[in-house]
């Protein structure tokens, strides 16, 4: 059951690490949204959790290519179907000189787990049942069922490591804005929604990072944050409207670069109501959609077409399996199979006001529909008003939504879409079964194999109208080399100016 | 969301109806060149509004995703097809704006007289009424303005649903304690009136003396209110478009069109630009319309409005 | 007078509960944040389990009565999001918010008076023609939309203003001149009013009769006396600046209480949102209050109205 995780590219990187001059200069930057919190146990949404990350380190970490590395733990193994070990990092040293050690990771992940704290990310975490410390530098973490993504977990979305000793010093409230973590960055100040400044942690254990000094400015307005960039006020800006790229490209003192998000776009049908219960019904809306179009006219081509709900940066993403081809005659004839020629009445729930806009995609789509022959009325919540209808189940039996695929596994985002419940209602003993195989497969070579026939099994089902997955997009200008990860992350250690 | 005032000369009370003559507006094409052309526009935004089917070349909503962000015929790459080009969903934009004007007006028009309609009756029980009611419907207007617009709009397509219908209902909340307002101050007045005494002492029942007396000579303000606040309910639908509060797709409404076309602003500038250029100049023409009604209708109340 | 104050006072207070009240149970219908609060691969049991944790589903009196019994210590409870005590954080925004609408406030004065006294002294020639059109555009034009075109002008295409955020008082400028606008154009009809009634009147004629120059005329007599019902407009005006400044404040990321709340309000910040309404709603009555009590210490007679 051992398991030697990227060993090579553990070497690698080890080889490069070290830089080798201390860090200089000071680059600006703008945000769509800053973190609620440094507190890793009580971040609340996407924006927190991909930012925070620069204060501090998890067990495990992603490198640019999104393969999974060492980070606080240098190896891990699973003992017994419920228990992993990890072996940790020995001299990693947080930011106020506080050793890391076996301790630490006992106090972070009983604090995670602990009802009080309240944590909004114990969701994550729920496997958890107890961490022993083995020795000053080896843990056992034990799960109340076997949950072979736990290394994944503990990585740097929800596996960020705190120091005991000033966490119980500064006090629930304090460790909001005076976080303490190992990361390559630390904080200096922070004003909400004025600006926040980063300062190189120079003794980082991956090596000091390029920049000594990083301020950070939340943009709200899109056409402001690109102004900000182009009047040289910051240096580098996310997310941009793909409206805009082109022009932005045109500026030769811009450097625009766009990556696959791991964000999985889809229409969950309720397979439960009439007449969608019809899989040829369900097929017919996946033929009466363009979404290459989509992708073209709304994306500007940056974007991935996707045959079912699997994103291409997941493991075992089957390029083979082909997208259902937009065909509205096919559609067309097999609605009227069903017994629908004239189509039917129904309705659309999308919303405003998440991450990423659903709206204007919805809308598309919406319009596609009607061009077969659906009726559909389209309804547009605020996101917040959306969450109560799904959780009281009160969606209409279309709704457009997205996911991120935080752990590039697909079994746990279909896990998620088939839970039965938030409107999802999709099941499929079959497929159960194969996830459970898989999820049973620790060799990550054999299980991306099995992927391909739940990918083909899904998409004949078409429990959802399969479509994209969107690109993140950064713009910099030529004074400074990033390179963005693919997993949202806005990990900004490799950050650096350039000669 | 413009500014406005609620305070009105409580003593400023016109005492007959003025009658909408011909020669009176006449006169007042004379005297106001600047109602005139506001006439002129209104009258022509509701004219496309009416006749929209028959002005609007296509579908509003039929999208067409092969032809998006074209721009207008008068530009490389545009065509007569789509005369003032289409969106990013490839629909055309003058179908759209001139659907728009009919969605546009009517709801601006329509929450404004239920806001009249609720506010007149408010001012009318707190005024002439007074005591007890007075009190309560004036702190119930209070808490109304110091309420957070945002808070309240929100709270009311969450609740309620985003449409047209629940739209109204949120404009017509933000309106109708002006009319309160004045319409109170103005049958205040009335109330100690020789006349309405006179009345009284005759033995005429209070809901005869209000819809004889008292209505009629609150309706000049009350129409001149109810024209400026259209302008404001017109700007008011643009910013609860911006932030994704106003109709839902795919009906065309120029805020909505203004609120989509910012992220093509420097790429495809026609989408939000004619929508914006027909709200201001509508809400340019109601404003001079409103003026020249408030001069023809009664002159006393220029100082404060 | 001191009972009228008394009096005033206490509806001033009977207000902001009122109003504190209504947003407490509006904000609760319309949704609760443990969807949002969660990482998004939260499942429908996991949901339901931390509302139950957060004390989400008590019942609406038992989560009120929790909200009241700690209000009435002056705390608000801790912002769900920021893990913070909200009240602080409401008040740590108040000055920006302050800089922000004081200098729109003044900044509309100083052009809305020379504008309107210049139009009232030049009726019906070209200057008012002007400066009655600038002020019906003022009128007109939805800010969101100028500001945005503000930025691709003044910051992108010259450079010459920051784009966004709060520093020096360049930063002041493209935010303040967006809510400003339509104040701007109000204020300037009014006072143009104004000067042109209070020309008319009897004492500045005898002035004028007397020989006295015409801009010691205008300065010692007319303006002034103009001015005066400036004050309660201006007054009036406030909450809707604050209303206002919600949008501005998104468009420019200017750190104040708007762009705060409503974060706090798309988020079901609870606390923050309580906070935020009780401050905003407190900042309007006092203001309205004190414009009252300035209009009866001018003029006693309006106790009544």
């Amino acid at each position: 059951m051992t398991r030697r995780v990227a060993l090579g590219l553990a070497i690698v990187a080890l080889a490069v690490a070290p830089a080798a001059a201390a860090p200089s200069g000071e680059v600006k930057i703008g945000l769509a949204a800053e973190p609620n919190t440094f507190d890793p146990h009580l971040t609340v949404g996407r924006n927190s959790q991909i930012f925070i990350v620069n204060v501090y380190d998890g067990l495990t970490a992603r490198d640019a290519q999104g393969n999974l590395v060492p980070a606080l733990a240098e190896s891990w193994k699973r003992l017994t179907p419920t228990t992993w070990q990890f072996a940790l990092r020995k001299g990693v040293k947080f930011h106020n000189g506080d050793d890391f050690n076996a301790e630490s990771v006992k106090f972070t992940l009983d604090r995670a787990t602990n009802p009080e704290t309240k944590a909004t990310i114990s969701s994550e975490l729920g496997t958890i049942a107890s961490t022993e410390i083995v020795d000053s530098f080896t843990v056992n973490v034990i799960t109340r069922t076997p949950d072979f993504l736990l290394p994944v977990r503990l990585g740097e979305l929800f596996g960020l490591m705190l120091s005991p000793k000033h966490t119980n010093a500064v006090g629930k409230e304090a460790i909001a804005t005076r976080p303490n973590g190992t990361g390559p960055f630390k904080l200096v100040t922070w004003s909400k929604n004025d600006q926040m400044v980063l300062e190189s942690n120079e003794s980082y254990w991956r090596g000091a990072p390029k920049v000594k000094k990083i301020t950070v400015r939340p943009i709200l307005e899109d056409a402001a944050r690109i102004a900000a960039l182009q009047a040289g006020e910051v240096d580098l800006i996310t997310p941009i409207p793909y409206a805009r790229i082109g022009e932005l490209k045109r500026n030769d003192k811009l450097v625009i670069k766009t990556i696959a998000a791991p964000r999985v776009f889809h229409v969950t049908i309720d397979v439960r109501k009439p007449p969608f219960d019809n899989v040829k019904v369900r097929q017919a809306l996946n033929y009466g959609v363009d979404v290459n179009a989509i992708v073209k006219s709304l994306y500007f081509g940056y974007g991935t077409r996707l045959a079912t709900v699997v994103d291409k940066g997941a493991l075992g993403y089957d390029p083979s399996v082909p997208p259902y081809p937009f065909d509205p005659n096919k559609a067309k004839a097999l609605l009227a199979e069903a017994g629908f020629p004239n189509g039917f009445e129904t309705e659309f729930d999308s919303f405003t006001g998440s991450i990423a806009d659903h709206a204007k995609p919805a809308e598309a789509i919406v319009g596609y529909l009607q061009k077969v022959g659906v009726k559909v009325k389209q309804n547009v919540f605020e996101f917040a008003a959306f969450g109560p209808r799904r959780v009281q189940n009160r969606t209409a039996p279309l709704f457009i939504y997205s996911i991120g695929n935080a752990y590039l596994e697909p079994s746990w985002v279909i896990r998620w879409l088939t839970q039965g419940g938030l409107g999802m209602h999709y099941k499929n003993a079959r497929l159960d079964e194969m996830l459970t195989r898989i999820e049973a497969t620790d060799d990550r070579i054999k299980r991306a194999q099995q992927y391909s026939d739940v990918q083909k099994l899904i998409k004949d089902e078409a429990p959802f109208i399969f479509l994209f997955q969107a690109d993140a997009v950064f713009g910099m200008s030529n004074r400074i080399d990033y390179t963005p990860r693919p997993d949202e992350t806005q990990w900004l250690y490799p950050l650096a100016l350039r000669g | 969301m413009t500014g406005r005032v609620e305070q009105w000369g409580s003593a400023s009370v016109s005492r007959t109806l003025p009658s909408f003559g011909l020669t009176r507006l006449a006169r007042l094409a004379r005297r106001s060149a600047l109602a005139t052309v506001g006439g002129v526009i209104v009258g022509l935004v509701i004219v496309a509004a009416l006749a929209a089917p028959l002005l609007a070349t296509t579908d509003p909503i039929d999208q067409d995703l092969t032809v998006v962000l074209k721009p207008p015929f008068w530009l490389e790459d545009g065509s007569l097809r789509h005369p003032l080009g289409t969106d990013h969903l490839g629909r055309d934009v003058y179908s759209r704006l001139i659907y728009g004007a009919r969605i546009s007006l009517t709801i601006s028009a329509l929450a404004a007289l239920i806001g009249a309609a609720v506010g007149v009756a408010a001012g009318l029980v707190a005024g002439y009424l007074g005591g007890r009611m007075d009190a309560v419907i004036m702190r119930i207007v209070d808490l109304n303005l110091a309420f957070p617009l945002i808070l309240l709009s929100l709270a009311v397509v969450a609740l309620l649903g985003a449409n047209l219908r629940n739209l109204v209902i949120v404009m017509a909340i933000t309106t109708w304690m002006i009319y309160a307002r004045v319409v109170r101050g103005l049958s205040l007045a009335l109330r100690e009136q020789e006349f309405v005494h006179a009345i009284r002492a005759l033995g005429a029942h209070d809901a005869r003396i209000i819809a004889r007396h008292v209505l009629p000579n609150v309706f000049a303000p009350v129409v001149v209110i109810w024209t400026l606040e259209v302008a404001r309910v017109i700007l008011m639908e643009s910013a609860l478009s911006f932030l994704g509060l106003g109709v839902p797709p795919p009906t065309p409404t120029w805020g909505r069109m203004l609120a989509e076309g910012r992220d093509y602003l420097t790429v495809a500038g026609w989408i939000s630009i004619f929508p914006g250029i027909a709200i201001m100049v509508t809400v340019l023409g109601i404003n001079f319309l409103g003026d020249g009604l408030r001069d023809l209708l009664d002159p006393r109340l220029r100082g404060q409005m | 007078m001191r009972a009228y104050i008394a009096a005033r006072l206490a509806t001033a207070i009977l207000v902001v509960l009122g109003v504190s009240a209504v947003s407490f149970f509006l904000t609760f219908l319309t949704g609760d944040p443990a969807e949002i609060m969660l990482p998004p691969g939260a499942t429908a049991a996991q949901i339901t389990k931390f509302r139950a944790e957060w004390g989400f589903d008590d019942p609406l009196p038992v989560q009120y009565w929790r909200f009241l019994h700690r209000a009435v210590q002056g705390d608000f409870g801790i912002s769900l999001r920021h893990g913070q005590s909200s009240l602080p954080l409401i008040a740590a925004r108040l000055p920006a918010t302050l800089q922000l609408t004081v200098t729109a406030m003044l900044l509309a004065i100083a052009l809305a008076v020379p504008l309107g006294v210049l139009a009232a002294t030049h009726r019906g020639g070209k200057i008012d023609l002007l400066a009655m059109g600038v002020a019906l555009f003022g009128q007109s034009v939805p800010n969101f939309w100028l500001a945005i075109m503000m930025i691709l002008l003044f910051a992108v295409s010259w450079g010459v203003l920051p784009t966004s955020g709060r520093g020096g008082w360049a930063h002041v400028v493209m935010p303040a001149t967006a809510i400003a606008i339509n104040l701007t154009a109000l204020l300037t009809r009014l006072v143009r009013t104004a000067v042109i009634e209070v020309l008319a009147e009897d004492y500045v004629r005898t002035a004028r009769g007397k020989g006295l120059r015409e801009l010691f005329v205008l300065g010692r007599h007319a303006v002034p006396n103009a001015l005066i019902p400036l004050v309660t407009v201006i007054g009036l005006q406030f909450g809707y600046i604050l209303g206002g400044a919600v949008v501005i404040e998104t468009i420019f990321t200017w750190p104040g209480v708007g762009l705060f709340t409503i974060q706090a309000i798309l988020n079901r910040d609870y606390p923050v949102v309580q906070a935020s309404v009780f401050i905003l709603a407190t900042a309007v009555v006092l203001i309205n209050l004190a414009v009252d009590l300035v209009y009866v210490w001018l003029d006693p007679r309006i106790r009544v109205a």
